[in-house]
């Protein structure tokens, strides 16, 4: 049994401009330990989905559907109480900006510390010592000194490292991270990423790794999905996402990454712009900007293909410029949802 | 943390000597003679003139002032033009009857306020909320003293429930009590408003921010949550409190009028009417240094909840 299975989540959210499919039909499994990366722009629905797996959405003009079993038990038909057992219990989360994520007027102490409380039969002493082991954990220097302090009075990296130490400290199966190193300078964020990769191996940990750095899912992931428009476009091992990437806007987000062998090469952008959550075309969704577009790409949303073994992308020339799979697709950790929507 | 307090308290003391400029300049500006107002209307002109020398009023303004403020300062208030008590005792008096009523309306209005405000933020878009919200909006926009003649004609004319007039400063305690209630409620409907806005617009600030995210990510409880979003609103919540109570010590004219409670606000009123400017600038001199005071402890009690306030 895997850690998560995700099946046909969907979250929608009702907007001033209407219905904004935020995640469309959005399903994956993840096994014990493996790290995932989940890829795409701004808008593409990562977020989103990250905080669906934790039941964060409110019920106010917001409708989630679809499963989100974690252990075998799926998230959405728990009760509150049981929903906050799972969260950092089970499953913490790592967000993108600590100093935003932090609450300002409490010490890091009090916050590892009444996490700790919250889901550990400790008392206020031993809390405070494994507060400090966690600190220790994440290489803090000067654990003692950071306990004591405001989010405001260390550094970024401190922050963020303090962020992490809090979503560890009940010892979690599932560490999902929003952009965790977005928000850091260029040092620091290959100090975090490695601390994570490091933390990763050392506690068996599963992750879900959100961003939009290609090389930091070469880093960190064993496997990708690509999010576009609230849909998994592509899905593959992290190598073979590489090697060969099956959905045209995966080449152009290579195509518009900075990578080794650059050099003397223009950098492709992607033409045009995400579409309207709101208002979706019929078709796919990437067919505005993409530079292979046929008609029937317009006419019809396309269907899952596979590529080859674990790989899959939610494109119509797949069959065409990549024939017949040599092979049925193994079962993998990471497995796209065979229905597709068509 | 005490050094800060020191600092403060000396910044202070420019903030009050110009509010002791505005008040002595303010009276002498306003158009009207105050030697008439208490001399008979054929009092002859050397008699006048004598009263005049009597009170200082005959020395050029600066002079008038620079007197008046070494006599403030030692706690000489002058002496009422009207009653020809010393303006101290009357300011005194009256300030403890205002106190009475500015903390027993801002006990009312802090304590409804709050709860109505945080209640109205975690449920907001419910009916609770359009409910606070609707008490808010009634709270700020009726008139206090025209709220207060309704709770008279009401509690007092046709229910004889509770007095409508005084202080019954020499009928016991529960008598004083009794008398208090009516002025209590109308004074307490404006900041009941102002309060459940603000507190409700502050937890609504901090319950969008990430870090409420970030704690229900963590599987805190909800009370525990809310501890959290308290915590960070607080200091915003304090400005106003203290602004609201300084209001109420001031802002009490109309309704200690209403009721005829001896306070600073029916003090100022009839020194006003009687041109009494000693006394008039007595009970504003105290209001402001009070005002100062207030905000000073304000400041004080910020620095204490939140660490991002400088204590340097």
């Amino acid at each position: 049994m895997s850690l998560l299975t995700v099946r046909d989540l969907s979250v929608e959210f009702d907007t001033r401009d209407g219905l904004v499919r935020a995640v469309n039909g959005v399903s994956f499994d993840l096994d014990a330990g493996q790290a995932l990366a989940l890829l795409g722009e701004s808008g593409s629905g990562k977020s989103v989905t990250l905080r669906a797996i934790l039941g964060l959405h409110g019920h106010a003009r917001t409708r989630v559907a679809g499963e989100v079993v974690v252990k075998g038990r799926d998230v959405n038909r728990l009760d509150e109480r049981a929903r906050q057992g799972l969260r950092g219990g089970v499953v913490s989360m790592v967000f993108q900006e600590p100093m935003t994520a932090l609450d300002p007027v409490y010490t890091i102490g009090a916050q590892i510390v009444e996490t700790l409380l919250q889901h550990r039969d400790l008392d206020r002493d031993a809390a405070r010592r494994r507060a400090r082991e966690l600190l220790d954990l994440v290489q803090v220097p000067s654990p003692e000194r950071c306990l004591a302090s405001y989010p405001h009075e260390i550094s970024g990296g401190m922050r963020q490292r303090a962020m992490i130490a809090i979503a560890l400290a009940c010892e979690p199966e599932l560490l999902l991270a929003d952009e965790p190193t977005t928000a850091l300078d260029v040092t620091v964020q290959a100090q975090i990423l490695w601390l994570l990769r490091d933390l990763q191996k050392r506690l068996g940990l599963a992750v879900i790794f959100v961003t939009h750095d290609l090389g930091v899912a070469a880093e960190i992931a064993d496997a990708a999905a690509v999010m576009y428009a609230g849909r998994i476009v592509e899905q593959a091992p992290i190598r073979e996402l590489f090697q060969r990437p099956a959905h045209p806007y995966t080449e152009g987000l290579m195509q518009a990454t900075v990578r080794r062998g650059q050099k003397g090469q223009a950098l492709v952008p992607i033409p045009g712009a995400p579409p309207n959550l709101a208002a979706l075309p019929p078709g796919c969704a990437f067919a505005p900007r993409c530079a292979r577009v046929r008609d029937e790409c317009v006419a019809a949303p396309p269907a899952v293909h596979t590529v080859g073994p674990g790989h899959l992308a939610r494109c119509h020339l797949v069959p065409e410029r990549f024939g017949r799979p040599r092979t049925e697709p193994l079962s993998i950790a990471v497995n796209l949802d065979q229905g597709g929507s068509a | 943390m005490w050094q800060y307090v020191g600092r403060r308290l000396l910044l202070a003391i420019p903030t009050l000597l110009g509010a002791s400029i505005i008040v002595f300049a303010m009276v002498h500006l306003a158009p009207g003679d105050p030697i008439a107002a208490v001399m008979p209307a054929d009092a002859s002109g050397a008699d006048i003139e004598a009263t005049k020398k009597a009170y200082g009023f005959d020395k050029p303004l600066p002079v008038q002032y620079v007197v008046w403020l070494g006599k403030v300062v030692q706690g000489d208030l002058g002496r009422s033009i009207a009653t020809r008590r010393a303006v101290i005792l009357d300011v005194r008096d009256a300030l403890i009857n205002s106190l009475v009523l500015a903390v027993s309306s801002s006990v009312l209005a802090f304590g409804v306020g709050i709860a109505l405000g945080l209640l109205a933020a975690f449920r907001q878009g419910k009916a609770l909320d359009k409910l606070a919200s609707g008490i808010a909006v009634i709270g700020v926009s009726v008139p206090h003293y025209w709220a207060g003649i309704i709770l008279i004609i009401v509690f007092s004319v046709q229910l004889n429930w509770l007095p409508a007039m005084g202080a019954a400063s020499d009928g016991g305690v529960i008598e004083y009590l009794r008398h208090m209630v009516l002025p209590t409620v109308a004074l307490a409907l404006i900041p009941l408003g102002v309060i459940t806005r603000v507190v409700r617009s502050a937890a609504l600030d901090i319950l969008a921010q990430e870090f409420v995210l970030a704690l229900r990510a963590k599987g805190l409880f909800d009370r525990r949550v809310f501890l959290h979003v308290v915590k960070n609103a607080a200091p915003q919540i304090f400005t106003v409190l203290g602004l609201q109570f300084g209001f109420q010590l001031g802002g009490s004219v109309l309704v200690e009028a209403v009721f005829s409670w001896p306070g600073t606000g029916y003090l100022l009123n009839l020194a006003i009417f009687q041109r009494d400017i000693p006394v008039l600038q007595g009970v504003i001199l105290v209001l402001a240094a009070f005002f100062v005071l207030l905000n000073l402890l304000v400041d004080v009690l910020q620095t204490l909840v939140d660490p991002r306030i400088a204590r340097h």
